[in-house]
């Protein structure tokens, strides 16, 4: 599903030149649920942004689904996005002015489905996050691992083909954090490829695969199953 | 997703509730005036729409070399009508030929008769008339102006003047004017709706008298030379006629009635479209369309000022709109949406603002009502094409302070959104837009002030100047008639006021020293032999206390003397006039003979120290002050003791001894002063119109001012938090919050000054006498609005400086 070749990412100010990606190679396979682990500062979140097409590479290529994507403008960018990807963040990411059930709608109303299939979709993916009964509330009602499970139905009420998780426990308790991992777990066996960044070995035992990276490239890549 | 866009701008809106109430009132201050604003210059461009065949219609007026003149010769209407080809109806009106007119309905068995001294909008007029401008007919026809001693009336006046009766019933009834002119009701009009310069409501057929012995009494000498303002010539051109071709004809007609004896004279007709007569007001126009053009200016400024409020804030306030935007970018929102939203949110504020300005338009017009014509009325606010306005409103309003703030927001990216990385430092490309915004906002907001500054300065300079005369405690009474020495009626009124306690002195004249418009002409002076002619002499006929009454000095001879008997007239000079013929010392002057005026032949007998006849846009005038002759509508004006408790009883026995000789009219009377101060009515309106734009942009800038700070305080909780638990005063504080803010007030000033100034002196070279543009005004202005800004900034940051600071620390 997702073939990087020689990625770079370079980021500029006017003193300091900053190497975020250098030479990295991957690729993830369609079903995969994959972890990239390192330090702070290895380029994790900047490669994640490349894949959920957030930002642009300096050079190399990104295959997503057999199509260069790499030099794709912004306009492409967002077509292709709402079309095949759903984002987990740390810190939800939620739009407080929505409530639950908006907050999840997002996505399809972007999409552009219809009232009836959306109010439907959405009523089935609270339904499966266990968060129904909060469909009315506002983000700042909810706890952090309810918040969280909101995010992560708004990330696959659109049925995407890869879901990316930037460090999705970071902001939650373990027992939450643990819930969320499940979710993805099972939404993964469901057929969703999954890429999640994380600095949590008990969380990145979830996914079938660790690439460790460092200084901008992967140094080690384990496979846990 | 229309309504998810609402739904998110009402709950963002609920959530910051203080910006959103500072956009929407500035808006709100912004739309109110201009829908004012707009009821006004709609109510001027709604004047004679009515007419059929209304792009035809033209009056003739004349032309002369130095401008033009509503009026016109006698002699012109009859010879347009008989003389023009391409006219389809022409008619001939006198709009003042009845000076002080009583109307008188006599009675009969059941009613007695009746007296009416205030009769308003009474012209003479031919049948024509109706061609042109046609009224419903609710009694008789326009024939009846076709006859000898016809009235036609209006709905109004006949239950005025025959309460009680049906129109019908009224035609063959008796009106009688100034007790000569017995009339017969011939027709009865319906009063008209629409709006009109023409509002006549009653009409005395022309050939009553202009085909009687009256004409001469009433409508003078006819000459070609002679233009009368009262006489009007209304002309419907035949459709697919030329009218410079009409123009051609007339001026012909004046050429061939110049002829000869007045080849020296310059004036001709001319064609004045009926759709120009309102605005025209070098001729008799309403309102000029520069000055609603200036208020349209004024409108849009305020506008502008509001839209920046709303720029300044909504830019300001994008960090706080990042993370949506990031989230909704991230989830497939494009660019276009996310420019659709905010637009859509703009429009929600207008809409708002305007709901907001409705209820405001009413004190709007209340406040601007020196400024509004009389028949405007508040209710018109609720008419349709207002609503339209509105929503054209609505939307420029959207565009001018929704486009940038949405496409600053549509740029964001959200890989950086998303990190709360720093979006509005104070060095971002929108935030130096928001510096450049503020200061244009108070260069607006400056200028206007200066303005009023100036504009104030200068009538109070005007009004407390020595104008060579006394103007306080004097009344002046016009006289109905022509005052033929001292023992006409005229005469014994002056006497029996001179009777009442309380008055100190009497003097009648034909005008006092200084009085509204020209009463000037030709004089010839006879010198060493030679006739010389000095033209635009100004005059007065006075008697010999005037001098003393107004306190005019006489610098050189002797004063006046009345019913000397001679045939030879007293005359004084003043200096400029004595300047003018060349001395330089009064008893040079004094002696020599004059021809012209109210007399055939006068001498100098002093000369008296300047004065002015004019208002003070106007240079000292030569003057010539004539002995009592015979004066044609004279004025008494009378000093009153200086304690003004004695000023009522004296006015109300001037009054009772003025009924008592005049029983039929109505006394009227002014005290001079206010008749002066009225001189500067339009400088008067312009300031309090100014006064109330200076308070508008004032309050909607320093509105945004208070946004901006309370904004700026908002992000920087956490380190006013730090700075206080390392020590920092409440006065550092504030001057660390504020000091970004004045500088940009003082920018302001640097930039508006100059601007200011330029306005200023174009303004006041418009007087002949005028105050100096004091560098104090420029810095009084400055200073007041720093004061009035660091309040604003006072009032937030004060806040923000005596907090808890641990509040601020722990809330991270």
């Amino acid at each position: 599903m997702i073939k990087i070749t020689n990625l770079e990412k370079i980021y500029r100010t006017e003193e300091v030149e900053t190497v975020a990606l250098n030479d990295l190679s991957f690729q993830v396979k369609e079903g995969e649920f994959v972890a990239v682990m390192g330090p702070s500062g290895c380029g994790k979140s900047t490669l994640l942004n490349i894949l959920g097409l957030l930002d642009d590479p300096d050079a190399g290529s990104f295959l997503f689904n057999g199509v260069e994507v790499a030099k794709f403008n912004e306009r492409k960018r967002a077509d292709m996005r709402k079309k095949n990807i759903g984002f987990v963040f740390q810190s939800f990411n939620l739009i407080d002015e929505l409530t639950v059930f908006e907050n999840v709608e997002l996505p399809l109303m972007y999409a552009g489905v219809k009232k009836s299939e959306r109010k439907a979709r959405v009523d089935e993916v609270l339904e499966k996050v266990q968060i129904m009964h909060r469909r009315n509330h506002f983000p700042q009602q909810l706890s952090g691992g309810q918040q969280q499970r909101v995010a992560v139905a708004r990330a696959v009420v659109n049925k995407p083909k890869l879901i990316l998780a930037d460090e999705p426990t970071g902001n939650l308790d373990s027992s939450n954090g643990n819930e969320v991992m499940q979710m993805l777990t099972d939404l993964n066996e469901a057929g969703t490829t999954i890429v999640m960044v994380t600095h949590s070995e008990h969380d990145a035992r979830y996914s079938h695969r660790i690439i460790r990276m460092l200084d901008g490239h992967t140094v080690t890549e384990n496979i846990l199953v | 997703m229309i309504k998810n866009y609402f739904k998110t701008a009402l709950r963002f809106f609920w959530n910051n509730k203080a910006v959103t109430g500072i956009n929407i009132l500035g808006l709100a201050i912004g739309i109110s005036a201009a829908l004012v604003i707009f009821l006004i210059i709609r109510y001027d461009y709604s004047f004679d729409k009515w007419e059929p065949g209304r792009e035809r219609i033209y009056r003739v007026i004349t032309k002369l070399p130095d401008g033009s003149d509503a009026g016109l010769s006698l002699m012109a209407p009859p010879a347009i009508k008989a003389g023009v080809t391409g006219i389809e109806a022409v008619t001939h009106m006198e709009r003042y030929a009845f000076y002080k007119l009583t109307i008188t309905v006599p009675g009969d068995d059941k009613t007695p008769q009746r007296i009416f001294t205030k009769n308003d909008n009474v012209i003479l007029a031919d049948e024509n008339y109706f061609k042109i401008f046609p009224h419903q007919w609710l009694a008789g026809n326009a024939q009846a102006l076709a006859q000898l001693n016809q009235t036609v009336l209006t709905l109004s006046n006949a239950e005025k003047y025959f309460p009680g009766n049906d129109p019908g019933s009224i035609i063959g009834k008796k009106i009688v004017y100034n007790d000569s002119i017995v009339t017969t009701v011939g027709g009865v009009i319906a009063d008209l709706k629409e709006k009109t310069d023409f509002d006549n409501r009653m009409f005395v057929s022309f050939k009553t008298i202009a085909e009687t012995g009256l004409k001469k009494s009433f409508l003078g000498e006819p000459n070609w030379t002679n233009i009368n303002s009262g006489t009007q010539c209304i002309v419907l051109l035949k459709r697919g006629t030329d009218p410079a071709n009409i123009e051609a004809q007339i001026r012909n007609l004046y050429r061939a009635g110049l002829s000869g004896s007045h080849s020296r004279y310059k004036g001709y007709g001319g064609l004045q479209p009926l759709n120009d007569i309102h605005f025209n007001t070098a001729l008799d126009g309403k309102v000029s369309k520069n000055a609603l053009r200036n208020l349209a200016v004024l409108a849009l400024l305020l506008l502008l000022l509001a839209a920046i409020n709303f720029i300044n804030l909504s830019t300001a306030q994008s960090t706080l709109r990042g993370r949506e935007i990031g989230v909704r970018k991230t989830f497939g929102s494009g660019k276009k949406q996310i420019v659709y939203q905010f637009l859509a949110e703009t429009f929600l504020v207008s809409l708002l603002a305007s709901v907001l300005a409705l209820g405001f338009s009413p004190f709007l017009l209340y406040a601007f009502k020196e400024f509004i014509p009389k028949g405007l009325e508040a209710g018109e606010i609720l008419q349709g094409n207002v609503f339209v306005f509105l929503m054209v409103l609505i939307v420029v309003v959207t565009l001018l302070a929704g486009l940038y703030p949405s496409f600053i927001l549509s740029r964001f990216q959200p890989v950086v959104v998303l990190k709360n990385k720093v979006l509005s430092s104070g060095k971002s490309r929108s935030a130096v837009i928001r510096q450049v915004l503020t200061v244009a906002q108070f260069v607006i907001a400056l200028i206007f002030l200066v303005m009023v500054l100036v504009i104030s300065r200068q009538i109070y300079f005007i009004l407390n100047k020595d104008l060579g005369f006394k103007k306080e405690a004097i009344v002046s009474v016009p006289v109905p008639d022509v005052m033929l020495g001292k023992k006409s009626k005229s005469g014994v009124l002056v006497n029996e006021l001179k009777s009442i306690p309380g008055i100190r002195n009497v003097s009648v004249s034909t005008a006092l020293p200084t009085q509204d418009g020209r009463k000037s002409g030709r004089v010839f002076w006879y010198h060493k032999g030679e006739k010389r002619i000095l033209d635009d002499i100004h005059f007065r006929t006075i008697d010999e206390h005037y001098l003393d009454l107004f306190g005019i000095q006489l610098i050189g001879g002797n004063n006046i003397r009345v019913d000397t008997g001679s045939k030879i007239t007293d005359v004084l000079i003043n200096q400029t006039l004595l300047h003018q013929l060349g001395f330089q010392h009064p008893e040079n002057a004094i002696g020599q003979y004059m021809k012209g005026g109210p007399a055939d032949s006068a001498q100098i007998v002093g000369v008296v120290k300047d004065f002015t006849t004019m208002s003070l846009h106007n240079p000292v005038q030569p003057v010539l002050l004539f002995a009592n002759n015979q004066m044609f509508s004279p004025v008494i004006s009378v000093l009153l003791s200086p304690d003004p408790a004695s000023w009522k009883p004296a006015v109300a026995a001037m009054e009772q001894k003025f009924r008592a000789l005049y029983p039929d009219k109505e006394f009227e009377y002014s005290f001079f002063d206010e008749s002066i101060r009225s001189l500067y009515e339009t400088e008067q309106r312009i300031a309090m119109l100014l006064k109330w734009a200076a308070g508008l942009a004032i309050l909607i800038s320093c509105l945004g001012l208070l946004g901006l700070v309370s904004f700026m305080a908002n992000r920087r909780e956490k380190e006013i938090g730090i700075r206080k638990v390392l020590g920092a005063s409440v006065g550092q504080i504030i001057f660390l919050l504020s000091k970004s803010l004045l500088l940009l007030v003082m920018i302001a000033s640097a930039i508006a000054f100059p601007v200011a100034w330029y306005f200023s002196r174009k303004w006041l070279e418009d007087f002949a006498f005028r105050t100096n543009l004091s560098w104090w005004l420029f810095l009084a202005s400055a200073a007041g609005m720093l004061a009035i800004a660091l309040l604003v900034l006072c009032l937030r940051t004060f806040r923000t400086a005596t907090a808890n600071p641990v509040r601020a620390l722990r809330s991270e």
